[in-house]
């Protein structure tokens, strides 16, 4: 998976088949938990994937948010590209 | 186990598998039943031989059970009644075994340059569509360490791990099957390996040299040296297989091991054990490795009868390669009769002088000889 995210195109198919193998072959808890963190990130943060070649973006752009604002799923429709990535 | 008459009783467990209906006895696993059913489910850490146990750790083996979230490895899942088991006819289970087969072989040398490339894991690559992986080498990676170099520090035996899939077979071989532990897996995560004692060269290490690791390792990383060219390529072309398989009894000690000699151009290239009552598959050095005497120039393939004009004196001259100087060729029937007209006027002169017996046999239950004392 390390080697996937080194090549300078992100292949995300194959990304996506290699959690789910992990997931569902895993001999135990942490292997099967394992893809989560790339799951996630492919699920709410795609284009920040998608676009490693470039100059990486900032994760957070602009000024973090306040403590207690709300929860970070629902902050992440602001962020710039993710309404055409849905 | 097959020769175990077992009694036919209601324990007989009823399960599915891709649809058909069968049965397995208690403690059966799911590939143990299917393979009984004529289906091999594919296996890497899994070896059908007498006495090993199934690793349940390469998830090549993976199956779809009803009502789990998961694929289970069939190998090490035992069978309860009424389960429904997807093999074959699993999407799931077909995808996780083609994408671990993948991984796998994005570590190997391509099969053109593999050690011993009808390794029973290329038949399995080959059973699962795939030639080549999508994933990159982790070797190719900046900032990891090379591919392993092969160790030839064994007179017998060779050792490329950069062919291996640390299935841990050998592991089981030389500690459980043959009980002499030297190989073990050292290090973690991706610095995991397999090494001999203390990460000794095979050659330095206790390895005995029963060659058992070399007989279970499934990718050609533990190969006999004689399987091997020069350059450390397999000595056999992709499908091709020795010309002749002969079974035998190991030569050596009374044990009495069978044996299968490879048999190559006429010459043995390699021995593997068979399943035979005293060794179920297990062989010791002698027997696996100690072959090239069949082929010595200095092997004898006729009786030989000393010549009357080569008198019996310690003779430093005399050649092994070369016994015509002191002896000549004879038939079974001439050479018997020499060696019995011997005995025999031993025995007469014996019985003429009043003296004690002077003939003493003795045998051994692979190599009858006689002394006399």
């Amino acid at each position: 998976m390390l080697a996937l995210f080194a090549a300078p195109e992100l292949d995300v198919e194959l990304l996506k088949e290699l959690a789910a193998v992990m997931r569902e072959a895993s001999i135990c808890g942490l292997g099967q938990a394992a893809p989560n963190p790339l799951t996630t990130a492919l699920t709410y943060f795609p284009q920040q994937l998608t676009v490693m070649a470039a100059p990486p973006l900032p994760l957070f752009p602009g000024p973090s948010p306040a403590r207690g604002e709300g929860r970070l799923v629902s902050r992440v429709r602001d962020f710039p590209g993710t309404e055409e990535a849905r | 186990m097959s020769d175990v008459v077992r009694p036919v009783q209601a324990t007989q467990l009823r399960f599915e598998l891709d649809g058909r209906t069968l049965t397995a006895l208690p403690g059966e696993t799911i590939w143990q039943a299917a393979r009984r059913a004529g289906t091999t489910i594919p296996h890497l850490c899994t070896r059908e031989a007498p006495d090993y146990r199934p690793g349940g750790n390469c998830r090549a083996c993976m199956v779809e059970i009803d009502g789990e979230r998961n694929l289970a490895p069939s190998c090490t899942r035992q069978v309860s009644a009424g389960m429904r088991v997807h093999s074959d006819t699993s999407e799931r289970a077909l995808n996780s075994r083609r994408l671990v087969m993948e991984l796998l072989l994005s570590e190997q040398p391509p099969r053109a340059q593999a050690h011993d490339r009808n390794a029973s894991f290329w038949h399995w690559a080959e059973q699962l569509g795939l030639q080549d992986s999508r994933f990159p080498s982790r070797t190719a990676m900046a900032g990891t360490a090379p591919a392993p170099l092969p160790d030839r520090s064994h007179p017998a035996m060779s050792v490329q791990l950069d062919a291996c899939i640390h299935c841990q077979l050998c592991v089981q071989a030389c500690r459980d099957i043959q009980a002499n532990d030297v190989i073990g897996m050292a290090g973690r995560g991706a610095a995991a390996k397999i090494v001999f004692d203390l990460d000794d060269a095979m050659g330095d290490s206790s390895c005995v040299g029963c060659g058992e690791c070399v007989q279970a390792c499934p990718t050609g990383a533990l190969m006999a040296t004689t399987m091997l060219t020069a350059d450390g390529s397999g000595l056999l072309a992709t499908g091709e297989s020795v010309d002749r398989v002969v079974p035998s009894i190991c030569p050596y000690c009374g044990v009495g091991c069978q044996i299968d000699y490879q048999v190559r151009k006429e010459q043995i290239v390699a021995v593997t054990g068979r399943n035979g009552p005293a060794n179920r598959e297990r062989l010791c050095v002698k027997g696996r490795f100690g072959f090239d005497y069949v082929h010595s120039p200095q092997r004898l393939l006729t009786p030989l009868i000393r010549r009357d004009d080569a008198p019996k004196i310690a003779d430093a001259a005399f050649d092994p390669a070369n016994p015509l100087t002191h002896f000549r060729e004879a038939s079974w029937d001439e050479a018997l009769e020499r060696a019995a007209a011997g005995l025999r006027s031993i025995r007469d002169d014996t019985a003429a002088r009043r003296s004690p017996a002077s003939v003493r046999p003795s045998a051994a239950t692979r190599k009858p000889t006689s002394s006399r004392s």
